[in-house]
């Protein structure tokens, strides 16, 4: 196997992890139940769901606009908990997201059947660590 | 070692007959990949493909965050499985997503548009403009 372009700058143990994260560079949600490589189904502006590549069923999903959705609902909305306020660090709720992000856009079938499908993917009482301030 | 951003020369898509200029494979996102998502990490080696060389460059990819864009591609291989690498089929275009700033933030396959199958379905309403398409 060819060796990664990244290998040098990389180092320690490398395991898959079913756990959503926050990514500030594109300000976006993502969550993936396993590793395996996806075909994206844009739903709407902000909810993605994530289709395996190998057996087409939904393994995950994408949120994007995180921080307009947080602006929208103001910090209170979405805030689970905010242990370093110096230093602009908090935890949101990824279900509060979830439901901020559908009740924004129109209620048709296609949409709902979507966000019930990550609803139930989501894993409960679950708070992301993000930073205001890259919004 | 030091945290090091990976710099990728692209086609500048504001300036696409202009000089070329770096994407970034910024070092959290990367080692985000490679700590937790082995399959990802592996797939960077198609982002970079892509982002080398892309068929299609779309501007405004997103409604709440300014700027950013999309470069698609149609590698020959990609991992789908940590360490399984096949064909990539016909049916799919390979999608890398940049931020305003140019760093990487999203890369993954994603259906072909019926009229283009170089661009990723519903590329009309979901982009503000193609704004390169590939001559070769």
């Amino acid at each position: 196997m060819e060796k990664h372009f990244l290998s040098n700058f990389v180092s320690g143990k490398s395991q898959f992890v079913a756990k959503p994260w926050y990514n500030p560079h594109g300000d976006c949600i993502i969550y993936r139940t396993v590793d395996e490589e996806v075909i994206a189904e844009r739903i709407d502006e902000i909810l993605t769901i994530y289709h395996s590549a190998i057996s087409e069923k939904p393994i995950g999903f994408q949120i994007k606009g995180v921080g307009a959705i947080v602006r929208r609902l103001g910090l209170a909305g979405v805030e689970v908990e905010c242990e370093e306020r110096d230093k602009e660090i908090m935890h949101v709720s990824l279900i509060a997201i979830l439901l901020a992000a559908y009740e924004s856009g129109p209620k048709t079938i296609g949409r709902r059947m979507a966000y019930t499908g990550a609803f139930e993917f989501s894993p409960r009482q679950t708070s992301l660590q993000i930073s205001p301030v890259t919004f | 070692m030091p945290p090091t951003n990976y710099l990728v020369e692209i086609i500048n898509p504001e300036n696409v007959n202009g000089p070329k200029i770096k994407a970034i494979f910024a070092h959290d996102f990367y080692l985000q990949l490679y700590k937790h998502s082995p399959v990802k990490y592996q797939n960077l080696e198609t982002a970079r493909f892509v982002l080398q060389k892309p068929l299609r460059i779309f501007s405004g990819v997103r409604q709440f965050n300014d700027g950013g864009w999309c470069f698609t591609g149609k590698p020959k291989m990609w991992y789908v499985k940590e360490d399984v690498r096949v064909t990539f089929p016909e049916h799919l275009v390979f999608a890398v997503y940049l931020n305003a700033a140019f760093n990487l933030y999203e890369a993954r396959a994603e259906r072909c548009a019926n009229d283009d199958k170089l661009c990723p379905d519903d590329w009309q309403n979901r982009y503000k403009a193609l704004v390169w398409k590939s001559t070769s």
